[in-house]
C-alpha cells in the first residue's frame, strides 16, 4: 500500500539533497574568498575606473557609469544603437546631470 | 428507516426545458427491507435512488434517515452521511479505469486516513466475501463485466454501511452472473442490510425474499 | 495535522493516468523556471562583484561637456577645485579607448601616475608572478589576460606597436599581466605611466580626459558637488552614490533582457494555466462525481487536487532552480553570457562570483508554485460544489 507515495518522497528528498550538495559545492569552491576581494579592491583603487569588462562593445557599454544617454547619441543625433549589450544594461542615472 | 415524504425532483427547473423526474412519492422503507423499485427507463427510479443516497436534493419535500433530514444537510455532511451509510452500485459501475481492483475498493476510506492494517484487513475481508482478492492488482478496466460488477460491490461494502443501494445491477450482465449477483443479495439481506433496487430486469419481479416490489411510471408510484 | 498518504497515492495515480501531458508540463516549467533563476543569478552575481569595490572608486568623477559630448578638461581646473574646503585631493586623470584594428578590438587604455612606484608599492600585488618581465624604464605596460590574449593571437608577444595621435609608431613592453582573479574588472585594461597615455592617446599635455575628486568627510560632498557645479556649470559630475545607482540599475525591469525573457516566459507559463483553468475534460468531471457519490467531501477532493498541483510543481521548481545554479556557476551560462557580451571581440570566461540570494529564489517560488496550484484547484472546485448526481449523469 503506498507505495508509490513512499517513492514520490524518497525521490523528492534525494532531489533536495542534490540541491543542498550543489549550494554546497558552489558556496565552498566558488564564492570569493577575502584574499581575491582584496586583489580587486586594490586593483581598482589604482585605476579608479568603474565597471567591468564584460562587454567591450561600445564605449558607452564599457564605461557604461560615466556615461548616459546623450552619450549614446553623441555621434549624430540621428544615431542608432548598433550594440546588442544596451539591449540588456540600462542607461545610467546622474543626478547632477542637465537632463 | 427511510421516508420519502411528498418528495418532487425538477432537473434544470430554470431552464425552459426542465424535466419532472418524479412528483409528490411518498415512501416508507423499514430497516432490512428489500425493496425492488420497477419501471421503465425514464421513470424517475434512478432519482428515488439518488434522492436516498444523498446524490441529489428534492425540489419539493423531505427526506428522512434514521429520524435525521437530510435532505438540507450543508455538503460537509452529507458527504460523511454517504460514507458511512451508503454502499451505492452504480449502473455503469463508475469504477476508476486506470486503477488497480484494490485501489477502486478502498476509495471510500482515504478521506479518513485510517491505519494500514484496519484497511488492509477491511479489504481482504470484502475482497475474500466476494471472490475478487485473486486479481487486486489487475486494472479495472481489464476486468470482465462480472468481475468489475463485483469490484463495485466490494466498494459499496468496504465500509459497512447500512443501506445497500443498487441501479440497475444486471444491465450488464448474462443470466448467470445476475443469478449470481440475486444470491450475494440474498446474503446481504440475511445480515440485515436494507437494499433497494432499481431495475427493469424481470429476474427480480418475483424474488421470495424481496419485501417490497414498487412500480414507477412517470415519476409517480403506481402501486 | 497528517499527511493522508493514501490520498496522495491517489494524487500520483491520477497524474500518472496522463503520463505524457505532465511529463510535458515539467519540462516545460523546469525550463522556465531554469531561465528566469539564471537571469537573475547573473545579474545578481554582476551587481555583487560590482559592488564588491565600489567604495574604492573616486568620490567624484568631472567630465566637461561640449555641445552634448565629452571633451578634455583644462589642468586649470584642478587647481581651482583643490582650494574648495573639504577637498582632500584633485586628481586629473588621462584614459581612453585605443582600437587595435587588426583584432577589431577596443582596449581600455588608462595613464598612471608615477608609474614605476606605484608599481613597487601596489601594482605588483595585481600581476600575475609568472608573467612579470624586466623592467627597465617607463616604457612598459600591464595588460588584462583579455589584451594579452589578442596580442598573442596577432603575434605581439612581448611587446605592442601604438600607432600615436601623429601617426607614428611607439614600441611599448609588456611588464606583466593582471591576475586572473581580477579578470572581470581587467580584461581589457592597459595600465601606462601618464606620460605614455598623453601621447598614444593624443591628450593635450595642459589638459585631462577627466578629474576625480577625493573629499575628507562624505557627509560634504553635495555641498562640495554644488560649489564644483557653480563654479563649472559646463561639466558633468559623477558622485560615488551616482555609481551606486548606477549599479542597482543596471538590470531593472524596463531592460530589454528582463522584459523580453519574462514576457515570454509569463506567456508560455499562462497558456499552460489557461488550459487548466478553462475547464475539465468530462472524464475528470465524472471522476470527481463518483469521489462525491463515494463521501467524499469537497475538502477532500481540493486536498487532492493540491497534492496534484504541489507535486508538479515543486519537482518542477527544484530541478529548475538546480540546473539554473548549474548552468550559471559551473557551465558559466554558454547562451546566455552570449547576450550579456553582445558583440564585444574581448570576451570574458564569464567566471561570475557564487552568491546565494534567498530573495530570488522565494520570488521565483512564489511566481511558480502557487499560481499552478490555484490552477489545478480552481476547475475542480466548481465541479465539486454539483451535487454528484448532476455530475455523474
Amino acid at each position: 500500500m503506498n507505495k508509490k507515495t513512499n517513492s514520490l518522497f524518497i525521490f523528492t528528498t534525494l532531489l533536495l539533497i542534490s540541491l543542498l550538495a550543489i549550494v554546497t559545492v558552489l558556496d565552498i569552491f566558488y564564492t570569493t574568498n577575502n584574499k581575491t576581494i582584496d586583489i580587486k579592491k586594490s586593483f581598482v583603487n589604482i585605476v579608479g575606473l568603474p565597471d567591468l569588462a564584460i562587454s567591450t562593445e561600445t564605449n558607452y557599454i564599457r564605461h557604461r557609469s560615466l556615461s548616459n544617454i546623450s552619450t549614446i547619441f553623441s555621434d549624430g543625433p540621428e544615431h542608432t544603437e548598433y550594440a546588442t549589450a544596451s539591449f540588456i544594461t540600462n542607461v545610467a542615472k546622474i543626478s547632477h546631470d542637465d537632463k | 428507516m427511510i421516508k420519502l415524504n411528498n418528495i418532487t425532483k425538477i432537473y434544470d427547473i430554470n431552464k425552459n426545458n426542465s424535466i419532472t423526474a418524479v412528483k409528490d412519492i411518498n415512501l416508507h422503507i423499514k430497516d432490512g427491507d428489500l425493496i425492488i423499485l420497477k419501471g421503465a427507463s425514464g421513470s424517475g427510479k434512478s432519482t428515488i435512488l439518488s434522492l436516498i443516497a444523498g446524490l441529489c436534493k428534492p425540489t419539493e419535500g423531505e427526506v428522512i434517515v434514521d429520524e435525521k433530514g437530510i435532505s438540507k444537510l450543508p455538503d460537509h455532511f452529507l458527504s460523511l452521511y454517504r460514507r458511512e451509510n451508503i454502499g451505492f452500485v452504480f449502473q455503469k459501475y463508475n469504477l476508476i479505469p486506470n486503477l488497480s481492483v484494490k485501489d477502486n475498493i478502498i476509495l471510500p476510506l482515504i478521506p479518513d486516513n485510517p491505519d494500514e492494517d484496519i484497511l488492509n484487513t477491511k479489504l481482504q475481508e470484502v475482497m475474500e466475501r466476494f471472490t475478487i482478492s485473486h486479481k487486486k492488482d489487475i486494472i479495472v478496466r481489464n476486468l470482465s463485466g462480472g468481475e468489475q460488477q463485483r469490484v463495485a460491490i466490494c466498494r459499496s461494502m468496504i465500509n459497512n454501511p447500512k443501506i445497500i443501494i443498487a441501479d440497475e445491477p444486471t444491465a450488464n450482465l448474462d443470466e448467470k452472473l445476475s443469478l449470481d449477483f440475486i444470491d450475494i443479495l440474498k446474503q446481504l439481506k440475511e445480515n440485515g442490510k436494507t437494499i433497494i433496487i432499481a431495475t427493469h430486469d424481470p429476474l427480480f419481479f418475483n424474488l421470495d425474499f424481496a419485501s417490497k416490489t414498487i412500480d414507477i411510471k412517470n415519476g409517480k408510484i403506481i402501486s | 495535522m497528517t499527511i493522508n498518504k493514501y490520498l496522495i497515492e491517489y494524487s500520483i495515480n491520477s497524474l500518472l493516468r496522463q503520463k505524457s501531458k505532465n511529463t510535458f508540463i515539467i519540462i516545460i516549467f523546469t525550463f522556465l523556471i531554469a531561465l528566469i533563476t539564471s537571469i537573475f543569478f547573473i545579474s545578481n552575481s554582476i551587481k555583487y562583484e560590482l559592488n564588491s569595490t565600489i567604495d574604492k572608486l573616486p568620490d567624484i568623477t568631472i567630465q566637461k561637456l561640449h555641445g552634448g559630448r565629452i571633451v578634455d578638461i583644462d589642468n586649470s581646473v584642478i587647481e581651482n577645485i583643490i582650494t574648495i574646503a573639504g577637498v582632500q585631493s584633485t586628481i586629473g586623470r588621462v584614459w581612453g579607448y585605443y582600437y587595435f584594428e587588426n583584432a577589431g578590438v577596443n582596449f581600455s587604455i588608462m595613464g598612471i601616475d608615477n608609474f614605476e612606484t606605484q608599481y613597487t608599492k601596489s601594482l605588483e600585488k595585481v600581476i600575475d608572478d609568472s608573467t612579470k618581465t624586466d623592467i627597465l624604464d617607463n616604457n612598459f605596460m600591464l595588460v588584462g589576460s583579455g589584451v594579452k590574449k589578442i596580442l598573442n593571437n596577432n603575434f605581439f608577444t612581448n611587446s605592442f606597436n601604438f600607432i600615436s595621435n601623429d601617426g607614428s609608431f611607439k614600441k611599448v613592453k609588456i611588464g606583466g599581466v593582471f591576475k586572473s582573479d581580477i579578470e572581470l574588472q581587467s580584461n581589457d585594461m592597459i595600465l601606462v605611466s601618464k606620460e605614455l597615455a598623453y601621447q598614444i592617446l593624443g591628450v593635450d599635455k595642459s589638459k585631462s580626459t577627466d578629474i576625480v575628486v577625493k573629499v575628507s568627510n562624505p557627509k560634504e560632498l553635495n555641498t562640495i558637488v554644488n560649489k564644483i557645479k557653480l563654479l563649472y556649470p559646463n561639466t558633468r559630475i559623477i558622485t560615488n552614490d551616482d555609481l551606486k545607482v548606477s549599479y542597482e540599475s543596471i538590470f531593472d525591469y524596463k531592460s530589454g533582457l528582463f522584459l523580453t525573457l519574462f514576457i515570454i516566459s509569463l506567456f508560455t507559463f499562462f497558456i499552460i494555466i489557461y488550459d487548466k483553468t478553462s475547464g475539465l475534460s468530462s472524464s475528470e468531471k465524472t471522476e470527481i462525481g463518483i469521489l462525491k457519490a463515494l463521501g467524499w467531501k469537497i475538502d477532500d477532493i481540493l486536498k487532492e487536487k493540491f497534492y496534484e498541483g504541489f507535486i508538479i510543481s515543486f519537482i518542477s521548481y527544484i530541478l529548475g532552480i538546480s540546473i539554473a545554479f548549474i548552468f550559471v556557476y559551473f557551465l558559466h551560462a554558454p547562451l546566455l553570457r552570449d547576450i550579456f557580451e553582445g558583440y564585444s571581440q574581448l570576451k570574458t570566461t564569464f567566471n561570475l562570483p557564487f552568491v546565494i540570494d534567498f530573495q530570488i529564489l522565494t520570488l521565483v517560488f512564489f511566481i511558480t508554485i502557487p499560481v499552478y496550484i490555484s490552477a489545478t484547484i480552481i476547475p475542480s472546485w466548481k465541479t465539486a460544489t454539483l451535487d454528484a448526481d448532476e455530475v455523474i449523469r
